[in-house]
Order: structure tokens, then C-alpha cells, then sequence
């Protein structure tokens, strides 16, 4: 085995367990017990999809017991056994459906946990994507959270990985887990934004490109009646980068003027000296004779200034205050 | 029904006692965040709380900005829910995460910690599909609705709890704590950590028993700053300035202008009464609706 960390691993940021010991990993021992219980679990559908299954896991560990040491060629092979199981699945599925009334749910419940049930759904869900085999190496994990985030969009999985994601948005799974979904979810949108625009005939520029995308991660949504101002000006040769510069919601920061009212700092000061009054109260008063006097005296001055500071204050709005509706 | 609150310390729960010796709370704490004082509630025995329970910190996990300062995992979360095993009363799954896509790891998570002894609440993630369903056939007594992107709302976590209810479970209803959300539907318990949040952003929540509604709720809003933005319910032009000073004054002992101190612990104090009389409500109207939450 290779000490590389693993390429699946959950806790990629702070994981630094040596391949064999991963308990995420998906080639270890425990996880070709996991795929022969998936065998077992499916023969009990049909022998036909567990004799199918026996010879794919055959394959599998062919594969893995000539593995080189790459961590991504292993997820890749495992990632292609589950995308078979939910290839048969989903065929199971739709022969099913042509003869019973009830979900399919039911049908998987009589074979399977639910867990195993629902993590069978997912083997469904990304058999049905379609997805390339070359992205098989992102893991089931991340594959999931890209169809997730891609939903019911106007796009394929595959044009999207190809066309709506560079490297470096790739890298981020590695680094931050909700980042990256939060990216995804950006990205997709801006891509389904981009499509809606191609099928319209309205190609953008490098600079009116660069815009959108500002203004799609600062949450802007394309409309239709955008599209059709769009398209009057892109006919004409002009830019949409200043319309789109404008969709930018930039929410002014409040002006950073965070002072207190006087009622509050009279407020906060009086709560301050009440629990100084208690505390001296509570002093022994032969500890008095130990104060410095000049001390005493010049804060007895300051609240006697305090006093004359409080005299200009008007009532009038007080009186008010105390006026309840309810009273 | 009870509303348990997050985020307490035990100078809160002190200042409260002062003020109400007979009162019973309950105390949600938070693996995760660590906050204050908290060993302290599982140190000691505390005759005024009546229950309290344990969390992770999965929410806080999944919504920090700054996730290199978090330090746990869940062999740590583990350890201590066995630590103090005789001292709560559940503790929630470490449902670390939230794509509802994941089940799986957060299932794994909870059979850990069920296969240790730990009274585990496992935390729905998903209300549309089967997993309620899951953790009724696995016989979960207490069962959690938990953060949702898009699902977790009024109508869902009705429908949710009720399910529950009906199959004899109990629900508790996550970061749940507002009157119509809780009052209308069969949740036996729910927590807030809003008691703490209203007055470090200059409001107070105020149970209006001169108010028709069944909710009586007013939020009021200090004017602590020059720039602070007015709303509704001004606290120094309240209409029922009256009625909230002779409550000040009969429950806790506390004058009007005490309160227009912005760091005062007297405005978490009274939000924290706000919740229990929020609770006794819920109750109310859960009973008058044929649930029994008690």
C-alpha cells in the first residue's frame, strides 16, 4: 500500500492517516467486503444480476491487486463498479414500473436497508447522469454534490465539468467541502444563465463574460425580459457590460457611526456606578482611611459637575414617555 | 412542551435564579462551541434545570467562516456524551452533514454512537423523502428536524412531526422557536439560541399578556446607537410601557431604565423569561389542539 492520503477522504483538511488506515478509503480490505455485501445483497434480486456482479468484482480486484499506488485510478475503478450496479438498478427500475403500481422505494425495501436503499438511489441517480468515466476519479461523494447542485438546469453534467468549471474550481473539494458546494450551486447557475443566452444567438465577450459572472455571484438572475434587452443590444453591437455591471446588488455598508446614544453611555455609566456604590458599601469602612483624600474629593467634584451637566437636560419628553396607552 | 436554551452561562442562570428561585430551565449545550462556562452544568447539579441535552456543534461546522478554529471530530464528541452520560437527558447525532445526498455518513455516525449506549436523537436533514421513516423502524424514541436548504419550513416540519407524533415518537424541532411553527403541531421539544442573539443586537422579546392573539409576541428595539434603525416596537416609546414596567418591576425586581443599558444582563434575562412563557403558551395551545407534549 502507498502512504498518500486518500483522494476521497472526508476529512481532507486535517486527515493525515496513511492510506491503509483511512477508514473513508474506498479500496481497502473493507471496502471489497463492502462491494462482495453489495454481490451478496443483489443476487437476492436476481442471480442473474449477482452472477453479473461476481464477475465485475473479479475485475475489481484484478484491478486493485495490480494497482500502482495511484489513489485516483482506485476510486476511479470503484466508482465505475457503483455507476454498474446503478445502471442495473435503474433497469430493474423501469422494467418494474411496467408492471407494478407502487414505487420502486418498496421494491428495494424488500431486499435492502434503507440506508442501502437510499445509497442504492444515488448509484441510480448518477448511472442516469451519465456522467463521463474520466470524472469518476472525483469520487461518489462529489459527483453527487455536482448533480445536486446542477438539479433540473438546462445542461448536461458532462458540458458543464467540461465547459462551466476550470482547475482551480476543482481544487476547492479538496480544501473546503462547503465552499465548494456553494460554487457548484454559482457556477451551475451562470452556466445554465450562459446556455439560455447561446440558444438566443447572443454570444458574449471576453469583458461582458467577465460580468456576468460578477454579477451572478453577487446573486443576480438572468430573466427573460433581460434576455430580450440583451439581444436588442447585442444586435445593435453594443455591451451588456454595464447593464450587467448594474445588476450588482453592492449594498452600501452603513456608515461606521456605531456611537452610543446619551441615554445609553448615561445608562451604561449608571449601571457601572450602581454596582461601584454596592461595592463600596459593602467595604469595610475602616479600609476608607487608607484611600488618598485628593482622590475622593476630585471624584466628588466630577459628579457634582455631573449634576450640573444633567440639570439642562428638559423633562418635557420624559412626562410623555410615561403615558401608556394601556395605563 | 420545552424550549431548551443554547448558548448559556451559568452567570445567566444565576442572575435568573435571583430573580425567579423557583424556576426550572432547560439547557441546551454545545460540544462545538465550548462556550463560557458550560462544564459547569455537567459538573454540578443545578436544582433550577430541569433538563439538559447535547449537540455536536454539526450546525456551527457547517456555517463557520473560519473552520480551521474548530476543533472537534467525532471520536471527541463521542468521548464526551460518554463522559457525562448520567448527566443529559439525549444528545444529538453528530450529523456533520447536511446534503441530504449524505444520509449515509450521518447514519454511520449515529449507529456509532447508538452501539455505544448513548441516548442518540438522530437529526432529519431531509423532509420530503423516507428518512422519518428510517428512524421510526429503527425505534428512535426522540427524533430531531434539522437544518434543510429548502425544505426545512412551517408546512414540512408540520408534516414531519406529525408523522412522528403518530407513529408515538417525539419530536424536537431544531433551532425551532417561533410561536406559529411550534404551537400548531406536535413537537415536544425545540430550542433557541435567540434569547442570547436578541439582545446583542439591541432587542428584546416581550410576552404581551395584554395582547388579543394567541401569540403575544413583541419584539422591541433599544436606540443604543445614533444610527440605530427604528422599528415597530421602540422600547422608550413602547405603547405598552405601562403594562412591561409593572412586569419589570413584579417579576424581577427591575426598573424601566435598567434596561437602557446596552451590556446589561437584565435584557438577556428578560428575554430568557420571554422563552419560558413562550414555552407555557406553546404548551397550551399544543394541549388545546389534542397533543400531549408534556
Amino acid at each position: 500500500m502507498t502512504n498518500s492520503n486518500c483522494a476521497n477522504c472526508k476529512l481532507e483538511d486535517s486527515c493525515d492517516k496513511i492510506l491503509s488506515d483511512c477508514e473513508d478509503v474506498s479500496f481497502s480490505e473493507e471496502a471489497i467486503k463492502e462491494l462482495k455485501d453489495w454481490v451478496t445483497l443483489l443476487s437476492g434480486t436476481s442471480e442473474e444480476i449477482g452472477l453479473l456482479f461476481d464477475s465485475k468484482l473479479k475485475e475489481v480486484t484484478t484491478k486493485i491487486s495490480d494497482d500502482t499506488g495511484e489513489t485516483s485510478k482506485l476510486t476511479e475503478v470503484l466508482v465505475s463498479f457503483k455507476v454498474k450496479i446503478g445502471e442495473e438498478m435503474n433497469w430493474i427500475e423501469s422494467d418494474y414500473r411496467l408492471s407494478h403500481k407502487d414505487g420502486f422505494w418498496n421494491f428495494l425495501l424488500k431486499y435492502f436497508s434503507d440506508s442501502e436503499g437510499r445509497t442504492l438511489r444515488n448509484y441510480m441517480k448518477i448511472a442516469k447522469s451519465e456522467i463521463d468515466e474520466k470524472y469518476y476519479s472525483l469520487g461518489i461523494d462529489h459527483i453527487l454534490t455536482i448533480l445536486t447542485a446542477i438539479g433540473k438546469k438546462n445542461f448536461h453534467v458532462n458540458d458543464f465539468l467540461a465547459n462551466g468549471l476550470k482547475e482551480s474550481d476543482f481544487e476547492l473539494r479538496k480544501h473546503d467541502r462547503d465552499e465548494w458546494k456553494r460554487h457548484l450551486i454559482k457556477r451551475s447557475k451562470l452556466f445554465a444563465d450562459k446556455k439560455s443566452l447561446e440558444s438566443e444567438l447572443i454570444n458574449l465577450t471576453e469583458e461582458e463574460n467577465k460580468s456576468l459572472i460578477d454579477a451572478v455571484d453577487n446573486n443576480y438572475t438572468l430573466t427573460k425580459k433581460d434576455i430580450e434587452e440583451f439581444k436588442k443590444i447585442k444586435m445593435n453591437n453594443g455591451s451588456i457590460v454595464k447593464i450587467l455591471n448594474d445588476k450588482i446588488i453592492k449594498t452600501p455598508k452603513q456608515a461606521g457611526n456605531n456611537t452610543l446614544t446619551l441615554q445609553t453611555k448615561i445608562a451604561n455609566f449608571r449601571e457601572l456606578f450602581s454596582d461601584f456604590l454596592h461595592s463600596i458599601e459593602s467595604e469595610d469602612p475602616n479600609s476608607y482611611k487608607n484611600v488618598d483624600r485628593k482622590l475622593i474629593d476630585d471624584m466628588v467634584v466630577k459628579i457634582e459637575k455631573l449634576e450640573s451637566i444633567f440639570k439642562n437636560i428638559p423633562q418635557e419628553e420624559q412626562d410623555n414617555d410615561t403615558s401608556s396607552e394601556n395605563k | 412542551m420545552r424550549i431548551y436554551l443554547s448558548g448559556f452561562s451559568t452567570r445567566e442562570l444565576e442572575e435568573y435564579v435571583r430573580c425567579i428561585p423557583q424556576a426550572k430551565l432547560n439547557i441546551l449545550l454545545s460540544y462545538g462551541l465550548k462556550t463560557g462556562d458550560y462544564r459547569n452544568f455537567l459538573d454540578k447539579n443545578h436544582k433550577n434545570i430541569d433538563s439538559l441535552i447535547l449537540d455536536s456543534g454539526a450546525f456551527t461546522a457547517n456555517f463557520t467562516e473560519n473552520k480551521e478554529n474548530l476543533k472537534f471530530t467525532f471520536e471527541g464528541y463521542k468521548s464526551f456524551c460518554l463522559k457525562y452520560k448520567d448527566r443529559y437527558d439525549f444528545a444529538f447525532n453528530y450529523d456533520i452533514d447536511f446534503d441530504k445526498n449524505n444520509f449515509s455518513t450521518n447514519y454511520m455516525y449515529l449507529k456509532r454512537l447508538r452501539e455505544e449506549g448513548i441516548n442518540v436523537v438522530p437529526v432529519i436533514h431531509d423532509y420530503i423523502e423516507e428518512e422519518s421513516d428510517i428512524y421510526i423502524k429503527d425505534n428512535y424514541e426522540i427524533i430531531a428536524t434539522g437544518y434543510s436548504e429548502t425544505e426545512k419550513n412551517e408546512e414540512n416540519i408540520r408534516f414531519v412531526s406529525n408523522k412522528l407524533y403518530s407513529n408515538g415518537r417525539k419530536v424536537h424541532a431544531l433551532g425551532v422557536s417561533s410561536y406559529s411553527w411550534l404551537a400548531n403541531s406536535p413537537i415536544h421539544f425545540a430550542d433557541s439560541s435567540s434569547w442570547a442573539k436578541y439582545p446583542a443586537y439591541g432587542f428584546m422579546p416581550f410576552w404581551n399578556p395584554s395582547l388579543p392573539d394567541d401569540d403575544k409576541t413583541h419584539i422591541l428595539k433599544f436606540e443604543d446607537y445614533t444610527n440605530s434603525k427604528l422599528t415597530k416596537y421602540q422600547y422608550n416609546k413602547y405603547q405598552y410601557k405601562y403594562d412591561l414596567e409593572k412586569y419589570l418591576e413584579e417579576r424581577f425586581g427591575y426598573e424601566y431604565i435598567d434596561l437602557y443599558a446596552s451590556k446589561t444582563i437584565k435584557r438577556k434575562i428578560v428575554s430568557i423569561d420571554y422563552y419560558i412563557k413562550l414555552q407555557e403558551a406553546v404548551t397550551a395551545k399544543q394541549k388545546s389542539l389534542g397533543f400531549n407534549t408534556d
